[in-house]
């Protein structure tokens, strides 16, 4: 009787085991099939890609690394070196660009001018600038007022009647 | 003019004095025998019109001056004055 019962319950037990697992089984294997291959896929992918892509990385990142110092030790050198050549040339550019505002010849004229506005108008009254002139002398000469310049003037006018 | 024969040696030295003819007539023969005749040392000049214009010229005996700086120091005026008046001229436009 108790090998009996404990047979029964050993049963019952497996059964309960295997219903349970079926269940479990059952239950698993719909959502299991989903999560659990993946789950087992997983580990693999996620272990593989990532050290398969870090690797594939690491290389890709590595050669632009080495090509980069190699042209720029070829390419900007050489580039900068023509720049940096030009550069001095166009400094004198430069020089000669500096002087256009040195054309402050501009400003030279420019005290010109005033000493001209305060000088009085050509006319005949006192105090008018005197008109230029240049005349024939007796002697078959010419005089002008311009060479009479230094010293004042006295104009005589007259006729030999 | 002739009374300036005396009178310009003195102020030859710091004054330019020059004689202009009036009469577009008289050319520069006419002019050079007078000034010989009479014996002025001063230069003569003939007639030119746009002279006479510019200084407002309208007849003979009368004089204008010009200051060391070209401006007119006085405008036409008559010649028939004194020696005293002639250096007076003179003088102030040395001064001037």
């Amino acid at each position: 009787m108790h090998g009996l019962t404990r047979q029964s319950t050993f049963v019952s037990l497996a059964l309960a085991l295997a219903l349970a697992t079926g269940i479990l089984v059952g239950c698993g294997g719909d959502g299991a099939s989903t999560d659990a291959p993946p789950a087992t896929q997983q580990p693999t992918e996620a272990a593989a890609p990532t050290p398969t892509q870090q690797p594939t990385d690491e290389p890709a990142t590595a050669p632009p690394a080495t090509e980069q110092p190699t042209d720029e030790a070829a390419a900007p050198t050489p580039t900068q070196q023509p720049t940096e050549e030009v550069a001095p040339t166009s400094s004198p550019t430069e020089e000669a660009a500096t002087p256009k505002p040195t054309q402050q010849p501009a400003e030279e004229a420019a005290p010109t001018s005033p000493p001209t506005q305060s000088q009085p108008e050509v006319g005949h009254e006192t105090g008018d600038r005197a008109p230029g002139f240049t005349v024939a002398t007796a002697d078959g000469g010419q005089l002008s007022l311009d060479s009479l310049q230094g010293r004042p003037v006295l104009l005589y006018f007259f006729t030999t009647w | 003019m002739r009374q300036l024969k005396g009178i310009y040696p003195d102020y030859a030295d710091r004054v330019h004095f020059v004689a202009v003819g009036v009469d577009p007539q008289e050319g520069a023969p006419v002019i050079r025998s007078y000034k010989q005749g009479e014996g002025f040392t001063w230069p003569m000049t003939v007639a030119d019109t746009g002279m006479l214009r510019d200084y407002r010229v309208t007849r003979q005996a009368v004089f204008a001056t010009v200051d060391a700086n070209g401006i007119i120091a006085s405008s036409v005026a008559t010649g028939s004055m004194p020696d005293d008046g002639w250096r007076g001229v003179f003088e102030g436009l040395i001064d001037s």
